[in-house]
């Protein structure tokens, strides 16, 4: 079981009443998503997977700044120390 | 009771005050300005004797007080009936939206102007962006004009023309070693850290409502009505979804009788994420993690608003169309050619797509069309270099001449 820390952006640790950092202890990216919700509450989870259980198109995951739609998406594995940032998908103009 | 309404998720429909948000934390959506729409006394009489830029229509932009206005002129840039290039490719009524005339050069004047005015009226000390050279540019030039400092992120690789455009407004640049969407990541990391108004990211919901500005001229341009169809360059498709609103309210105030329009979004080959998904028949994007293309400005690989564009397209029955790099230079050239107008790389991607539909018979020869033209073909000239003919040389003789001149 490898800890990560894991970054939420501001709106979101506000409206959820955490902390923007959290130290979670997961396998991979579906065990880690599992814990923030029994964490932070299930509400997390609905918001960062559709109703398919896939991750949320709207919705980026990082893991050390790699989106992890190109590491194997919910399967990525983590490793002690790694740096998971959470962040709506929003680019380009 | 400020003129906005709320800010509205468009995924789940939560509300909103207009506050510093950029996304719904209820599901992650993007967030729309809604307006009290009650309030605005817009006829076209009262455009008369508007100002002569964007803020012409400052009742419909998410500013409410007029004094955090930074304007440096952007906006209402010429809309020009495009004979040359129409007969060319056979069609009677062809535009261009030439907003290459924009004070840096590009459209991205419309949505940096409001982002910045945006972060005075927040109190912020600092702006920033994510970008591929436009942008840059615009948000550089709109914070010294504002006395903001002014953080730019760019990714690796983005013609050093624009980042020397950038430059000379002295903000600080970074270039980040990866792609647009690295530098995006960072950017957004990086507003939140240092507080930074990123003007397309953390002020992307008021942002985006400059670009609106190009619907609104565009239908008043053409006396008051929509085109039949509007050809635009994409890159994460924001630009689109802007225009489409800016005409929707403008049917909801009574200015033109219908919004309906047809778009076609254009890409290049080497970075076109949305073209692909729409082709597939898919509502998913499939992110490019690393694009290839001529077109800089269009190389986003994560489109944040693919999916709404693909939506947008299915229920105007639009088009998507994915060009070359030789179709983006031959697209270039034919309207330099034809109309005189400059375009950088991703109004070639708009030239191109609009000679593919012709020549596929998917638009009338007597359609409204107008292309945007979104920013100046001098920001990208060095990548164009390969592409053209070396000058002619001679010895200052006039018989020398002559001969190159008969030979022409």
């Amino acid at each position: 079981m490898a800890e990560v820390t894991v970054t939420l952006p501001t709106p979101l640790a506000s409206a959820l009443g955490v902390s923007r950092e959290l130290k979670i202890q997961a396998q991979n990216l579906r065990e880690l998503i599992k814990a923030l919700g029994e964490r932070c509450g299930t509400a997390l989870t609905q918001k960062l997977l559709d109703h398919e259980g896939k991750l949320n198109p709207i919705v980026n995951i990082y893991i050390n700044g790699r989106n992890v739609r190109f590491t194997g998406g919910l399967e990525t594995p983590l490793k002690e120390g790694d740096k998971i940032s959470i962040l709506p998908a929003v680019a380009g103009g | 009771m400020g003129k906005i309404l709320h800010l509205e998720c468009r995924e789940c429909h939560a509300h909103y005050p207009a506050e510093r948000l950029y996304f719904c934390p209820a599901c992650f959506g993007p967030l729309d300005v809604k307006y009290r729409y009650d309030g605005v006394k817009w006829s076209r009489s009262f455009f008369q004797n508007a100002s002569k830029n964007l803020w012409r229509y400052f009742d419909l932009l998410p500013i409410e007080d007029k004094n955090k206005i930074v304007d440096i002129g952007a906006g209402f840039t010429p809309l020009i009936k495009a004979t040359r290039l129409g007969k060319s490719l056979g069609l009677r009524n062809l535009y261009i939206k030439n907003d290459t005339v924009n004070p840096t050069f590009s459209f991205k004047d419309r949505p940096a102007g409001v982002g910045v005015s945006k972060a005075l009226e927040f109190g912020l000390k600092a702006v920033g962006c994510a970008s591929t050279g436009n942008l840059a540019a615009a948000t550089a030039a709109y914070a010294a004009k504002a006395g903001l400092r002014c953080y730019i992120f760019v990714p690796r690789g983005v013609e050093r023309e624009k980042i020397a455009h950038a430059l000379i407004y002295s903000p600080t640049v970074i270039e980040v070693n990866g792609s647009y969407d690295t530098a995006n990541r960072v950017a957004a990391q990086a507003a939140e850290a240092y507080d930074i108004g990123v003007v397309n990211i953390n002020l992307r919901t008021y942002y985006v409502e400059g670009s609106k500005t190009l619907g609104f001229e565009i239908a008043e341009q053409l006396g008051w009505q929509p085109p039949d169809h509007i050809i635009t360059p994409v890159g994460s498709g924001a630009m689109l979804l802007a225009i489409s609103k800016g005409l929707d309210e403008f049917e909801q105030l009574g200015l033109i009788d219908s919004s309906k329009v047809k778009f076609t979004a254009a890409q290049p080959r080497g970075c076109a994420p949305i073209v692909e998904a729409f082709h597939r028949g898919s509502d998913i994007i499939e992110p490019v993690e690393q694009p290839q293309t001529l077109a800089k400005s269009l190389a986003i690989g994560e489109p944040g608003d693919g999916v709404y564009v693909l939506r947008k397209l299915r229920e105007c029955r639009g088009y998507a169309e994915a060009v070359s790099d030789l179709e983006i230079v031959e697209g270039i050239k034919l309207l330099a050619e034809t109309e005189g107008i400059f375009s950088e790389p991703a109004g070639g991607v708009v030239v191109g797509a609009l000679k593919r539909l012709v020549e596929d018979g998917r638009v009338d020869s007597d359609e409204t069309i107008v292309c945007l033209i979104t920013g100046s073909g001098l920001k990208a000239a060095d990548s164009l270099t390969p592409y053209l003919p070396e000058p002619l040389t001679t010895e200052p003789e006039l018989e020398q001449v002559a001969r190159l001149i008969a030979r022409w």
